[in-house]
């Protein structure tokens, strides 16, 4: 008998453009990173399925374009978004720089959600330019990432899946 | 002549758009086949099939007549094997307020247009961070 429970969640990708968002899950969905950068230029989905902890969840994964406003997302982008995922750029202070006044905002929006932060890109970073950046944030990272190498990109994911069971076994939402 | 205009008019229509009818948990019911053909479809979830629709699951089944559309635009995806850039709007069928009319506009030339003014964009920014991250290195 299978005792999978399974739950549908709809989770996010959000951030400035070119942080590596679309590279992300493309190594989650598919093991494969894109080599030639391509800007989103609206919205795309992608599904995958992750069993964890006694749960098959179900994941609908919404890559949308970066935005350094989140209040310019279109209001159906994130409706009933259950999870997201706000990533940065390491090499780039200007995609980190306003990351708590977008996240605020991004509360606003969806108050229920979960959420990590992401600092992608790792690979272009030494140890020691990684810890001045970690000190610089304004928020603690959650991950350092790296969609070229596979760099926690499962562990991300992963423990976003974690936060959702444990926002449907508490809430029910 | 207001006929031909009428026929013109519809042609034009037919070449980027597409008018699906389903259920309101999903159901195929029918559509003009104009950008995709949906014989596959019938009897199976529209949700199921397309992940972007099942992400508004809960927005799309609880719709009322006097709403909004609900309105997604630029989205790149293959419908069926056509990949392009799609808008979407769905709404609820006039005569019926269980159905559902999910209108698929193919803008996939004016989208790759902007796409690439945008990827532009983006590169030129990236390149000047790049450049004021070094001047910053070279004054310390």
């Amino acid at each position: 008998m299978d005792l999978t429970k399974q739950i549908k969640r709809k989770i996010a990708l959000l951030g400035s453009h070119a942080v590596g968002k679309t590279s992300l899950i493309s190594q989650f969905v598919e093991g494969r990173f894109p080599e030639k950068y391509l800007t989103t230029i609206g919205l795309k989905v992608d599904a995958k399925k992750v069993v964890l902890d006694g749960y098959e969840l179900d994941l609908v994964v919404w890559d949308i374009a970066g935005q350094d406003d989140p209040t310019r997302i279109p209001h159906y982008y994130l409706n009933g978004c259950h999870g997201f995922i706000y990533v940065v750029d390491l090499s780039r202070a200007s995609t980190y720089r306003n990351m708590e006044v977008n996240l605020n905002l991004l509360q606003g929006i969806i108050p229920q959600a979960s959420r990590l932060i992401a600092g992608n890109k790792v690979d272009l970073l030494s140890s020691q330019e990684l810890e001045t950046v970690k000190s610089q944030t304004p928020l603690p990272l959650d991950f350092c990432t790296s969609a070229k190498t596979g760099e926690n990109v499962e562990a991300l994911f992963d423990e976003l899946g974690r936060k959702l069971i444990h926002a449907y076994e508490t809430t029910g939402a | 002549m207001h006929m031909k205009l009428q026929e013109l008019k519809l042609r034009y229509v037919q070449r980027f758009s597409q008018i699906v009818v389903f259920t309101h948990d999903g159901q195929f019911v029918d559509s003009c086949n104009s950008l995709a053909e949906t014989h596959t479809w019938h009897g199976s979830s529209l949700f199921d099939r397309f992940p972007i629709l099942s992400g508004l699951h809960d927005a799309i089944k609880i719709m009322d007549q006097g709403l909004k559309p609900i309105c997604l635009p630029a989205i790149e995806m293959a419908l069926e094997n056509r990949p392009g850039v799609f808008d979407f709007e769905i709404y609820v069928h006039p005569q019926d307020p269980d159905l559902r009319v999910w209108m698929i506009y193919d803008q996939t030339p004016f989208y790759r247009y902007l796409q690439e003014i945008q990827q532009e964009r983006n590169v030129l920014r990236m390149e000047k961070e790049d450049l004021l991250a070094d001047r910053d290195i070279d004054r310390r």
